[in-house]
């Protein structure tokens, strides 16, 4: 007597017995930020500077003002620099006067002898970010010759600061 | 399907349902998006002028963005739920954006606290009864490190039926 096997493949066909097939559908908004190119600078104003001097000597000097602060905000791709000047020194005196902006370059005369300078830089290789308070030292001499005066006088000097690329 | 077995030959026919029917027909969930916004940060944003860094974050007015969640025939069944994702076109990674629910006509859940969007989808909110949502869009990571430039995004919201 023969046997046969019959091999009957059946396919689940999870299809038919599937849950509800899923549809989605998107929507899209757009978001725009623009930054603008900021540059920021603002120094406080310095507390003075007394000159005298002694008896026989015609130099003339006083204590450095570190009273004045420097702030820079800046957000350029490159580095910025800080310059000084005074553009319109008083008249009638040889003081010269000097800057530091701590952590810049250094000393820097910005009247001598009575005589303006060209813009100094005085902090360089500034790179984008906030600096708040930096130290602005400034200093002043002069000789008793040079700068008459027959009573206290006061010379203001105004100095510009520009932040620059 | 016909087998062929030793000896003998067997057809044995089998007829599957194919699930031709499959039962109720696809329902047709929509999803409408309107609304953008494009925002400008310069110095007035400067926390406090000449030596500070920018202020954190910038937000949207409230309902800045609309999402309407339209019905097509079986929808209300289930709750459907909407993601979010970013789609970049110009964006910087130090930047992030946030979304967050500002109002609702509708049975809606989640959304009420700011999502930070991702360039993967997530779930912003579960919702039933095709409402329409209100959304505020929140910014924050500005900082002077950030170049100056005009940066851009898209927020795809998409809903997926239960």
């Amino acid at each position: 007597m023969r046997t046969f096997r019959v091999a009957v493949a059946l396919l689940a066909l999870s299809a038919a017995f599937s849950p509800q097939a899923r549809a989605a559908t998107s929507g899209t908004a757009n978001i725009s930020l623009t930054l603008s190119a900021i540059n920021e600078l603002s120094v406080t104003n310095g507390a003075g500077i007394s000159l005298s001097g002694t008896a026989g000597s015609n130099s003339l000097t006083g204590a450095s003002d570190t009273a004045a602060a420097l702030n820079l905000s800046h957000n350029s791709a490159t580095a910025l620099k800080v310059t000084a000047q005074v553009a319109s020194p008083p008249s009638g005196n040889d003081i010269t006067l000097t800057v530091a902006v701590a952590g810049g370059v250094g000393t820097m005369t910005l009247v001598n002898g009575g005589a303006a300078q060209p813009a100094q830089s005085v902090w360089t290789g500034i790179s984008a970010g906030a600096y708040s308070n930096k130290a602005v030292t400034y200093g002043a001499s002069c000789t008793a010759s040079g700068t008459p005066v027959s009573a206290n006088t006061n010379f203001t000097f105004v100095v510009t600061f520009t932040s620059t690329n | 399907m016909r087998t062929r077995a030793w000896g003998s030959m067997v057809t044995v026919l089998t007829t599957v349902a194919l699930g031709i029917g499959l039962g109720s027909a696809l329902a047709a969930v929509t999803i409408t998006v309107t609304g953008s916004w494009s925002q400008t940060v310069g110095a007035s944003n400067l926390a406090s002028g000449a030596g500070s860094n920018l202020s954190n974050p910038v937000a949207s007015p409230t309902d800045q963005l609309s999402i309407a969640v339209g019905s097509g025939s079986g929808s209300g069944s289930g709750n459907s739920h909407v993601t979010v994702q970013r789609v970049d076109t110009g964006w910087n990674s130090n930047l992030n954006i946030y979304v967050q629910m500002t109002s609702n006509n509708g049975t809606v859940s989640g959304g009420t606290a700011y999502l930070l969007v991702t360039t993967s989808p997530q779930t912003f909110i579960t919702e039933k009864g095709n409402p329409t949502v209100g959304v505020q869009v929140k910014l924050d990571g500005l900082s002077l490190q950030v170049p100056p430039g005009t940066y851009t995004t898209g927020l795809l919201f998409t809903v997926i039926q239960p």
